[in-house]
C-alpha cells in the first residue's frame, strides 16, 4: 500500500530477538511475561507475513538478558517508519508493549 | 514526513535526563489540539472519529477533580513535530489517498496516549484516557462503518466528559443512569430487530442443547 519499503530483515531480527527473550525469562506467569508473550506473537505473525530471504542468524551473543533482547528489539521496531502503519497494523501495539516490557524490567531491575 | 515524529517519540522513551513539565495533562491537551489538527487536515471530522473521541476523552481526564499537577517528560518537541506534519497534509492536494496518513495519525495517538496514561497515577484519569486509548486500538484492528449507533455513543461520551466535574451531584448521578438504562434498552432493541431480520446467524446448538431429560434420545429407542 506504502512506498515505504518494508524492514523485512529488521522484522526477522526482532522475531529471534524475542523468542531469545521468552527462552530466557523465567517461567512466572506475569504482566511482564504476558506482554511479551504477545509482542512474539505480533513479531511472529510479522515475520511469517513478511518473510527475509536472508538466513535468519542468532542474536547477538552478547544478548544474554531479557532485557538485552527486548532493548534490542525496541530499538529495531522504533527504526521503522511509522508510515508502514497502514501495512503493519500491530506496530503500534509493538512499539507499546516493548516499551511497557523495558520499562518494567528496568523498574524490577533497580529494586534488586 | 513522520521521520521527526518518530524520532521525538524514540526520545521520549530513552532519555535519560529529559526536560520535565510541570503539569502532564495541560502538555497532553496542547499535544491532543496538535493531533486533531493533523486530522482535520487529512479531512472532515465525525463525532465518533477515533482522535475526535480520544479528544473527548482527555477533556473527561482533565476535568477530574483534585488531580494534582504531574511531573513528566515534556511533550513539546512532539508537538512540534506534529504541528509540521499538520502543514504537509494540509498543503497537499484533496485527491491524494489520505487511508495512509489516517492510519499513521491512529497508531502515533495510540502511543501517545497509552504514555501518557501510563504516566498518570490518578485512577479516574487514567479511566478516561483509557476510553480514548481503546477507541483508536478499535480502529487500528477493527475499523467499521460509521453508524447512528457510534454517533450516539460519541454524543454520550461528550456529555459525560462535560458533567465530568459534577458527576457525583445527586441530580447528575442519577441522569446519567437513567442515559445508561436508555442505551442499554435501545442496543437491546437494535439486537432484537437485527435477531428478527436475520442478520444475525444463530449459535449452533448443542447435542446437549438438542437433547432435554424428558425428550430422550431418539436413537436410544428400539
Amino acid at each position: 500500500m506504502t512506498a515505504v519499503p518494508m524492514p523485512v530483515d529488521s522484522i526477522a531480527k526482532v522475531d529471534l530477538l524475542l523468542g531469545q527473550a521468552i527462552m530466557l525469562a523465567p517461567d512466572d506467569y506475569d504482566l511482564v511475561s504476558a506482554d511479551l508473550h504477545e509482542a512474539m506473537g505480533i513479531a511472529l505473525l510479522m515475520a511469517a507475513q513478511h518473510p527475509t530471504g536472508v538466513p535468519g542468524g542468532r542474536p547477538d551473543v552478547n544478548q544474554r538478558s531479557v532485557l538485552g533482547c527486548v532493548e534490542q528489539a525496541l530499538r529495531e521496531v522504533q527504526s521503522w517508519d511509522l508510515a508502514l502503519a497502514a501495512d503493519l497494523p500491530d506496530l503500534a501495539r509493538l512499539r507499546v508493549l516493548l516499551t511497557d516490557i523495558r520499562r518494567e524490567l528496568v523498574a524490577a531491575a533497580r529494586q534488586g | 514526513m513522520w521521520e521527526p515524529v518518530r524520532r521525538e517519540l524514540t526520545s521520549l522513551h530513552w532519555d535519560a535526563e529529559p526536560p520535565l513539565t510541570a503539569d502532564l495533562m495541560a502538555g497532553w491537551t496542547q499535544t491532543v489540539q496538535s493531533l486533531m489538527a493533523i486530522r482535520r487536515a487529512i479531512g472532515p471530522v465525525p463525532d465518533d472519529d477515533p482522535v475526535a473521541l480520544l479528544a473527548t476523552a482527555t477533556k473527561g481526564a482533565t476535568r477530574v477533580r483534585e488531580v494534582r499537577p504531574i511531573m513528566a517528560p515534556s511533550l513539546q518537541g512532539v508537538d512540534a513535530a506534529l504541528a509540521d506534519v499538520a502543514c504537509v497534509v494540509g498543503a497537499r492536494p484533496g485527491d491524494v489517498d489520505r487511508q495512509e496518513e489516517t492510519s499513521t495519525l491512529n497508531q502515533v495517538a495510540y502511543e501517545l496516549v497509552h504514555w501518557v496514561r501510563v504516566q498518570t497515577p490518578d485512577d479516574r484519569a487514567r479511566a478516561w484516557l483509557q476510553a480514548g486509548e481503546t477507541a483508536l486500538d478499535s480502529a487500528i484492528h477493527e475499523p467499521a462503518a460509521r453508524s447512528t449507533t457510534s454517533a450516539g455513543l460519541a454524543g454520550w461520551q461528550e456529555a459525560l466528559a462535560a458533567v465530568q466535574p459534577v458527576h457525583e451531584a445527586p441530580i447528575v448521578r442519577r441522569s446519567v443512569t437513567l442515559g445508561h438504562l436508555m442505551l442499554l434498552r435501545e442496543a437491546k432493541a437494535l439486537f432484537t430487530h437485527a435477531q428478527d431480520e436475520g442478520m444475525l446467524r444463530s449459535p449452533t446448538p448443542t447435542p446437549s442443547s438438542t437433547t432435554s431429560v424428558n425428550s430422550p434420545d431418539p436413537t436410544l429407542r428400539p
